[in-house]
């Protein structure tokens, strides 16, 4: 093929999908090493009569502190990668992102709290309980709801800028 | 803001692609200009100007700004 027909990969378009592709594949790994931990963890804690070593090594499973070294470590990748990706962007694709988070995400955040405050204070949705949930769980179903529809609210702006700049 | 880069551009045979390429932009971005849903940064519209070898005011100018027909 020619060059007028597949041109040459700019640097930073190489540089896009590098980051891309090592994202993807880190967070692959990520939740392949927290599942085999979790199955792991699940298995030792199973097992009937386990022998001193396997005591020991659950206690090491067990360690409330593994899943918050996993999750410090895609943290500080993520915020390096969010970095370098970042660097990488165009202008018109860094305006996308800003207006994307200050209109959707900010506008969509703003519906789900007052939907949140409407609900604690009006029939029938302050009288819902849900069995079985405890107040932990709550707050994180809560905490994880805000975040999703406050992305649903930044993926749809940001659909919306390429849209109209196309 | 209005601009004259698509009538530079095609006048010097450049196509989305090698300007953008030039400047170290995406091809949207070049595009977005062009049809006038995007207004470039400072640097960016000084990096066009450059470009074509012009002054800033002769690729760019406002909605009601009587410079775009004395071009014309």
């Amino acid at each position: 093929m020619s060059d007028a027909i597949n041109p040459p990969l700019s640097q930073k378009t190489r540089r896009k999908r590098q980051l891309l592709w090592s994202y993807g594949l880190i967070m692959l790994a990520a939740m392949a090493v927290a599942g085999a931990l979790g199955i792991a963890a699940g298995y030792l804690e199973n097992v009937k009569d386990p022998p001193a070593w396997l005591i020991a090594a659950r206690d090491v499973f067990n360690f409330p502190w593994w899943p918050a070294v996993l999750m410090a470590a895609l943290l500080a990748y993520a915020l390096w990668w969010s970095l370098a990706y970042w660097r990488q962007l165009d202008e018109l694709a860094r305006a996308a992102h800003e207006r994307a988070w200050f209109w959707g995400g900010s506008i969509a955040m703003g519906v789900a709290l007052a939907a949140i405050s409407v609900g604690a204070v009006v029939s029938p949705f302050r009288e819902i309980q849900l069995p079985g949930w405890t107040a932990m769980q709550l707050i994180q179903a809560g905490a994880a709801g805000l975040t999703i529809v406050t992305l649903i609210g930044y993926t749809i702006a940001w659909a919306i800028f390429w849209w109209r700049a196309r | 803001m209005r601009n004259r880069l698509r009538v530079l551009r095609a006048e010097r045979a450049l196509s989305q692609a090698d300007l953008a390429e030039r400047l170290g932009v995406s091809r949207q971005t070049i595009n977005a200009i062009e049809v006038g849903k995007y207004d470039p940064s400072l640097p960016l519209a000084f990096k066009l100007a450059r470009e074509f070898g012009l002054p800033i005011e002769d690729l760019f100018f406002d909605d009601g700004d009587s410079h775009q027909e004395a071009a014309e």
